[in-house]
């Protein structure tokens, strides 16, 4: 039976850790390899484990993707790569390429220096891993091997965000990765075209809001940040150094550039000049407006944001400062806060979420007093703003993309169990889908129905095409099998033609498949159910499906792997019955048979697998 | 790069090989020159290649062939299509016969035989559908031929089982241009059972290639567009049409379902999943809403233009489009919107401390909570949140269409709509004000929205701040700290930008003028009066103080209570801006001192107004005068001039009118005085410098026609024709001048022939005319025409003299309204001392401004001159994106001239005056085209000239030498 399983190892009914392992005909893909911002032990990193306990991950993984640089999303990719050991390729695309690595050099730097932990990634693994990495074009079609083949669209969320579609034969899977569907000040919204994959994973953080207008977040930004500046006081933003900082510059940039202000607005230095950098060379990731206008003028080479000194928090007179970390709970943003906070003219805003225990959190929830280290008492008198600009689809978002993908089954991951059950239920109320949330190290197993190809020479699809136009289908016996002699003609490419078999089973089509019992015996064995765990993470390698056409030599391939015992030919398992191909599934999935024109054999090569089934609802409908 | 040259090695190469080619055919024409379908003849039957036959059949593309000789040349090049093999040759036979049957003058019907037979031959699908388009050209030659018609769609519907989408695409186009719009007709001659076009098309909705499906849609609509009425049944079809997988498709549905929606509006359509019924309107207004959030641009785009057209939609629908449902984690949210109009209503002013402001309130029911409505819901929410700007401007002109017809609508869209003031796109942004300012009728502005628009009055861009203005002129602002804060912004915004200074003037005039009885509680606070103390008094030059005097004493004039808190000073301060700031300052009754206004008060104008009766009269009194001896009638002529001129000062209305008269009065009068001239009885020849006056009058007589005619805005045929006439005899006094001062006869011949040619264009142009110039020159001269069309020169000159002496004076009907073209330059004022310089032989920009009113098509017609003190005057042409439209007849041209000459010694005034350029030709031809009269050979005639219309201003320059 051919079917696709997903199991997460992390952001199942979770955010953070994401990494999700997904089997699809017969290909092993782990899609992003992100740490866990709230363990600082073992549970920070997903559990490799689980893929294999001895050998060698490269044996069991054909890809890894990384959809974005995001440390919840790419944190444990050295450990995974040269602590683990894994020599296979790792896909991600340019931006996420060049800015991944300053990310966990940061992140390396804070575990092993700041923090002392021994038994952590090298910067020379960090290096070593990159090496693994291929870049991507967005809507490049990479072909990972013979079968496997993946392509990025583009997802907002961070400059280089991707979602992936993973396809094998006729199979194929999305994971969006995180994404946003509205644009803001310098991405784009998400984009996927009508792919119609079998699964669509997506991420469901806001998955029980529904979002206000950006404009109004934007507006109420900036003109606290303007009332403020124009009192003479100066505003402290608290940021993170990549993402949201950028945006927010831009937000500021073009305001001050609109209304010619004066004051100087700082951004404190180190790892964003850096991430500025790329942002600059990455135009072509970015919105509408930066895209068209950066001929004149890059909007990322900022004419009034410069780069801020220790000494210019103490100059007189209004200016904005962005500062790192983002939280206010260490570094330069709380060096300048404490300085700035004795002023009832001066703002402090924090446009993100703050952990519990930060001076970020307890500033937000109302406390005017704080503790400082060395028992200081530090008095705010500073304004306190809070501001949230996130880059994550709200329900509606998801929903949007849903229709946009139209697929048959979701998977949601990256959210609260109790959020997911809600969009959940919304998901298969309006789409009549099937909608999965499992927690992490459970496994979803989805039934398939893939195309089959099938040889057909030109010259006698040609002649049936002709025969065809005569109506009564009396023509249609030989070509039987692609019409079912439901109608005149099937569906098909001029080189190679593909069916898929659930449909009612004709008698030729009986015929054909049993022709083929002799191929497919030897080949039908495949585990069904997932190992747990303990048992390792034993690549269900199998042809399933993708091989029935295919010559048996490339059927061949998938087996001769060392780890799994060939079946053997005499195996007492039964053929799969041609009914057994055909479960209850929708009558949507069903191709359709047109009765009414015929099609031209150019028209033909156009046609996807796609387009007939739009063709089928149009069909079931009339 | 490689790939960039070599592309460039094949396109020389190709040249080359067509440069050849050109050498021999040109020799081939001429030595055939009598026959074109012989040459082709010739030419093919040379041809030893497809290439060959390719090349010389493109070669006679190139060139225009006469009506006469198509039907020759086609049948040449049928000839050679039954006999060609190649399939790209017959292509393009087959597409010059669709060229050549579009020739003017060329019944196509007599090749339409021979087209549908190569049909029934042709295996070549490329061909076929050439061949089509063709019988397309030939069937949209021949509207009126019902037989012809469904004929080629007999042929289009034979031809649509074709397996090639290029053919069914021509297949559908045709039946779309042909099918029939009445079924009778094509009953009656059919004969046969009526092919029901529209099902035809119908069933190729879903074809299976994408282009099929879109012709299908447009051909559809091409029925439509020809006023056929298109069936309901469609409806169903066309929506299952918007899931299409491609874009075209969608967006050819989505026009499709808009044009049912406006034929069937009211018609009932059931709701698939439940059994509730809509109209079918707002079912399409539901659709169309839904493809706001389409996965492709140019859908959404189209969706959201077609929205604003939707006026019947029920308001239930259209209020959701602004409406979207927050939550956050499952409870209910309310807008910030919802939460400003709370806390306005509170009384309260914005805290925005506490990050708990927007915590989320009630629970939500899970279950009633609708991710994807299949409604309308927050359709224009998407729309105006869209990454591509055209979107989101094709959501605000939407907006603004649908807020225009609905008031509630205006009401609930401003929050939306002054979001949009922040967009990223300046376009965006400046189409959001323009939006505004349409319904600004329907709304009044809240307190925290007044706040949100103000602040925009900061921004760079000077559109954008004008638009601005104009906005705060039309918006009603509905608390007393709405003002203030209007007017502090203002304030700021001109402390900020002091060349903003009359727009903000302007503003405030109306601002004022709206709202008296808000004004009048700020009053003592604007003047900083104190009851007990006299405070100081503010200067007069201050910008800002005459910008706080301009509302106040507008508000002033409905608010007879106000002057009583003015100072003493207030008054003086009005005295002398109610002088040289009239156009701001309204007059007032103040107590206790005379009324300064003019005698026309408001109440009287709409009625009899005496000026309008003033005009007229002393009008009436010139055309009467018939018999008054020369003297007086001079004398009359001039008092009335004098008049009108003074009217027109006086009553900016009236001005045109005025103006345009007093301009007609004095070549009238110029006329006169020169045939008044003692010169004229002296037999002798005349000196040049004797007859120096007449020929300067004639020269000016002329010149005042070309602004008469081309400077007014109004003007209408009959005025046309008088002034042609007075141009006329302007002509024919230069040319009685001519033949007075110039010895010898050969100079004049030519110039008679001329004279008497432009009589002859005349009197085609205005055939319909001449009956109302009964006894004028032309009406006597028309008669003598056979004479002297015979007669010498001499002779010539002397019947005009005494036609002119003896012709009555025309009366110049008035039209409707006529303005006067203007312009004023408010940028460079040419008040500065401070010479530009600039290194010689180096080029310096100068930012011009100017307003222009009542110019149609500046674009087109308004040039900058520049003139240097040498002598040397520069025409500069902006671009049209120069001019922007703020209002109706009004234009603004904000443009940069680039000036630039030799070194100066020390700097020198030059003059930049803005020109209206003419061309005598348009206005003739267009005349000619009215009457119906044939294209004339009028090129040679058209004088081009330009008209100085603005104030010179003089700016100040310094080219300074290059320093070596």
């Amino acid at each position: 039976m051919p079917e696709i399983k997903v199991t997460p190892l992390g952001a199942g009914q979770d955010v953070g850790r994401s990494c999700i392992l997904v089997s699809i005909a017969g290909k092993n893909v782990m899609l992003d390899c992100g740490m866990h911002m709230g363990y600082n032990d073992d549970r920070r990193f997903p559990d490799f484990s689980y893929i294999t306990q001895n050998g060698r991950l490269t044996d069991f993984l054909d890809c890894v993707i990384i959809s974005h640089f995001h440390l919840d999303h790419c944190g444990a990719l050295p450990y995974f790569s040269e602590m683990v050991g894994y020599d296979g390729p790792i896909y991600m695309t340019h931006p996420t390429k060049a800015i991944c690595p300053i990310l966990l050099e940061d992140y390396r730097k804070i575990t092993v220096d700041k923090k002392g932990e021994t038994n952590f990634f090298t910067s020379q693994m960090i290096k070593d891993c990159m090496k693994k990495v291929v870049a991507v074009h967005l809507h490049q079609t990479v072909q990972v091997d013979d079968e496997l083949e993946i392509k990025a669209y583009y997802a907002g969320h961070v400059l280089g965000a991707a979602m992936f579609q993973i396809k094998v034969g006729s199979e194929s899977a999305v994971y969006t990765g995180d994404y946003n569907m509205t644009p803001d000040r310098h991405l784009g919204a998400a984009w996927i075209d009508k792919c119609r994959p079998n699964l669509l994973i997506t991420e469901s953080t806001y998955a029980t809001t529904i979002r206000d207008s950006k404009r109004c977040r934007e507006r109420d930004f900036l003109k606290k940040v303007h009332e403020t500046v124009e009192r003479g006081g100066k505003v402290l933003i608290p940021v993170f150094a990549l993402g949201r900082a950028q945006e927010l510059c831009i937000l500021l940039e073009t305001f001050w550039e609109r209304m010619n202000l004066k004051a100087p607005i700082y951004f404190s230095t180190g790892l964003t000049e850096k991430a500025n950098h790329y942002y600059k060379l990455f135009i072509t990731w970015t919105n509408q407006k930066i895209r068209k206008t950066f001929v004149q003028r890059n909007m990322f080479e900022f004419k009034h944001i410069k780069a801020f000194d220790r000494a210019f928090a103490d100059n007189p007179g209004p200016m904005v400062v962005f500062a790192t970390p983002g939280m206010l709970h260490a570094g330069q943003s709380l060096q300048i806060f404490r300085k700035w906070a004795g002023n009832e003219k001066n703002m402090v805003i924090m446009p993100g979420y703050c952990v519990q225990g930060t001076v970020g959190h307890k500033i937000l929830s109302g406390q005017r007093k704080l503790e400082m280290e060395g028992r200081q008492i530090l008095e705010v008198k500073m304004q306190v703003e809070y501001m949230s600009f996130s880059a994550h689809a709200d329900a509606k978002g998801i929903m949007q993309l849903v229709r946009q993908a139209e697929p048959d089954n979701v998977l949601l991951v990256h959210g609260e169990a109790k959020k997911m059950e809600f969009l959940k239920q919304k998901i298969e109320q309006e789409f009549h889908v099937n909608c999965y949330m499992p927690a992490n190290g459970e496994t979803v197993t989805l039934l398939t129905h893939p195309n089959i190809p099938v040889g057909i020479s030109l010259g006698l699809l040609k002649r049936e095409m002709a025969l065809g136009t005569v109506p009564g289908g009396a023509g249609g016996q030989e070509l039987g099998c692609l019409n079912g002699g439901e109608g005149k003609h099937g569906f098909w490419w001029v080189r190679v033609s593909s069916f898929s078999p659930h449909r009612p089973p004709s008698r030729c089509q009986e015929a054909q498949a049993d022709a083929r019992h002799a191929d497919h015996e030897g080949q039908c064995e495949w585990p069904l159910s997932w190992p747990g765990p303990l048992a390792g993470w034993q690549g269900t390698r199998g042809a399933s499906g993708v091989g029935w056409g295919a010559p048996p030599g490339h059927l061949g391939r998938g087996w001769a792997r060392p780890w799994e015992a060939p079946p053997s030919p005499d195996s007492s398992s039964p053929p799969p019955r041609i009914s057994g191909w055909c479960p209850q599934s929708r009558p949507s999935r069903s191709w359709a048979w047109r009765s009414t024109s015929s099609a031209s054999p150019a028209a033909c090569t156009s046609t996807t697998r796609a387009r007939s089934r739009r063709r089928s609802c149009a069909c079931t409908a009339t | 790069m490689a790939a960039h040259l070599k592309k460039r090695v094949y396109e020389e190469f190709t040249k080359v090989v067509q440069q050849q080619h050109e050498e021999i055919a040109s020799k081939k024409l001429r030595l055939t020159k009598p026959s074109k379908s012989a040459a082709l003849h010739i030419d093919l039957c040379k041809a030893t290649s497809p290439a060959d036959a390719l090349q010389y059949l493109l070669q006679f593309a190139r060139k225009p062939v006469e009506a006469e000789s198509v039907e020759g040349v086609v049948r040449i090049l049928l000839e050679h299509y039954y006999k060609e093999n190649d399939a790209s040759v017959r292509l393009k036979i087959a597409s010059l016969l669709g060229l050549l049957s579009k020739t003017a003058g060329f019944s196509p019907d007599c090749i339409m035989d021979d087209a549908i037979n190569t049909l029934q031959n042709e295996k070549s699908h490329q061909v076929l559908a050439q061949l089509l388009d063709t019988l397309l050209a030939i069937g949209t030659k021949l509207p009126e031929n019902p037989a012809v018609q469904a004929r080629l769609i007999d042929v289009a519907c034979k031809h649509l089982t074709d397996t090639s989408h290029g053919v069914r695409n021509k297949c559908l186009q045709l039946l779309g241009n042909l099918g029939s719009l009445e079924k009778n007709v094509a009953k009656d001659t059919e004969g046969l059972a009526t092919k029901d076009v529209q099902k035809i098309i119908g069933d190729y909705f879903v074809d299976q290639d994408p282009r099929v499906r879109t012709a299908a849609i447009k051909a559809m609509l091409q029925l439509h567009e020809r006023g056929l009425k298109l069936h309901q049944t469609i409806y169903n079809q066309a929506c299952r049409l918007l899931s299409d997988d491609y874009e075209q498709v969608r967006s050819a549905a989505v026009q499709l379902i808009w044009v049912l929606s406006q034929l069937y509006p009211e018609s009932i359509v059931p709701i698939p999943s439940s059994n509730e019924e809509i109209r079918l309107v707002d079912d399409a207004f539901g659709k169309i809403c839904h493809m706001v959030s389409d996965g492709s641009w140019v859908v959404r785009v189209q969706a959201a233009k077609l929205l604003g057209s939707m006026g019947q939609v029920s308001s239930h629908f259209l209020e959701q489009t602004l409406d979207k449902k927050l939550m956050s984690d499952l409870r209910r949210k309310r807008t910030a919107h919802e939460r400003a109009k709370e806390l306005y209503s509170s009384g309260e002013f914005s805290s925005g401390r506490k990050w708990g402001d927007d915590a989320p309130k009630e629970e939500i029911d899970t279950g009633a909570v609708n991710l994807i409505e299949s409604g309308a819901c927050g359709a224009f929410v998407h729309g105006l949140e869209d990454e591509m700007y055209e979107v989101r401007i094709a959501a605000v002109e939407a907006l603004c269409m649908l807020a225009q017809s609905s008031p509630s609508f205006a009401e609930k869209c401003l929050d939306f709509l002054v979001d949009m003031f922040n967009d990223e796109i300046e376009e965006v942004r400046l189409q959001s004000i323009h939006t505004m300012r349409k319904i600004s009728n329907n709304i009044t502005l809240r307190e925290d929205q007044l706040d949100t628009v103000l602040a925009v009055l900061e921004d760079s861009s000077r559109d954008i701040r004008e638009a601005l203005h104009e906005l705060l002129c039309y918006t009603n602002v509905s608390t007393k700290e709405g003002i203030h804060l209007a007017l502090v912004e203002l304030l700021k915004n001109l402390a900020k930008y002091p060349t903003d200074r009359e727009s903000i003037w302007k503003c405030l005039k109306f601002l004022g003028g709206r709202h008296p009885t808000l004004v009048l509680p700020l009053v003592p606070d604007l003047l900083s009066t104190h009851p007990f103390f006299d405070t100081a008094e503010p200067d007069m030059d201050d910008p800002a103080y005459i910008a706080v005097l301009v509302l106040i004493f507008n508000a002033a004039e409905t608010c007879p209570t106000m002057p009583a808190l003015f100072s003493d000073h207030t008054f003086r301060h009005y005295a002398y801006l109610r002088d040289s700031l009239s156009h701001l300052v309204p007059a007032l009754r103040l107590p206790g001192r005379k009324l300064l206004s003019s005698p026309v008060s408001p109440s009287i104008t709409p009625h009899e107004d005496p000026s309008q009766q003033f005009l007229q009269q002393s009008l009436e009194r010139v055309y009467n005068l018939q018999h008054l001896d020369p003297q007086g009638t001079q004398e009359l002529l001039q008092f009335t001039i004098r008049d009108l001129q003074r009217l027109g000062e006086l009553q900016s209305d009236l001005a045109g009118v005025a103006d345009f008269s007093a301009t007609y009065l004095r070549c009238q009068l110029l006329l006169i005085k020169a045939l008044q001239e003692k010169l004229w009885n002296m037999a002798a020849p005349l000196y040049l410098k004797q007859s120096d006056m007449a020929s300067a009058a004639a020269k000016q007589i002329l010149e005042e026609t070309y602004k008469m005619e081309f400077m007014y805005s109004g003007v209408e045929s009959r005025q046309v024709v008088i002034i042609h006439h007075m141009r006329l005899q302007a002509k024919a006094l230069q040319l009685i001048v001519t033949a007075r001062t110039t010895r010898g006869m050969e100079p004049l011949f030519g110039m008679c022939e001329k004279f008497l040619q432009e009589v002859d264009l005349f009197q085609r142009c205005f055939i319909t005319e001449l009956p109302h110039l009964q006894d004028s020159f032309v009406d006597k001269l028309l008669d003598l025409m056979p004479r002297l069309m015979t007669s010498k020169p001499s002779e010539v000159v002397k019947i005009l003299q005494a036609t002119l002496r003896q012709s009555t004076f025309l009366h110049l009907p008035l039209p409707e309204q006529i303005h006067r073209a203007t312009a004023t330059i408010i940028e460079p004022a040419g008040e500065s001392d401070n010479p530009l310089r600039f290194t010689s032989g180096l080029v310096v920009a100068l930012d011009v401004d100017a307003t222009l009113e009542h110019v149609q098509d500046p674009q087109t017609i308004v040039k900058v001159q520049v003139l240097y003190p040498d002598g040397q005057a520069q025409i500069i042409h902006p671009k049209p994106s120069d001019f922007r439209n703020p209002g109706p007849g009004r234009h603004r041209l904000i443009t940069q001239v680039y000036l630039s000459h030799g070194a100066w010694t020390e700097p020198c005034q030059i003059e930049v005056r803005l020109l209206l350029a003419y061309d005598s030709s348009t206005r003739i031809s267009r005349a000619a085209c009215l009457d119906g009269a044939e294209a004339l050979p009028l090129v040679e005639n058209s004088i081009e000239g330009t008209i100085p219309f603005s104030k010179p201003v003089k700016v100040y320059i310094m080219p300074k030498p290059a320093r070596r």
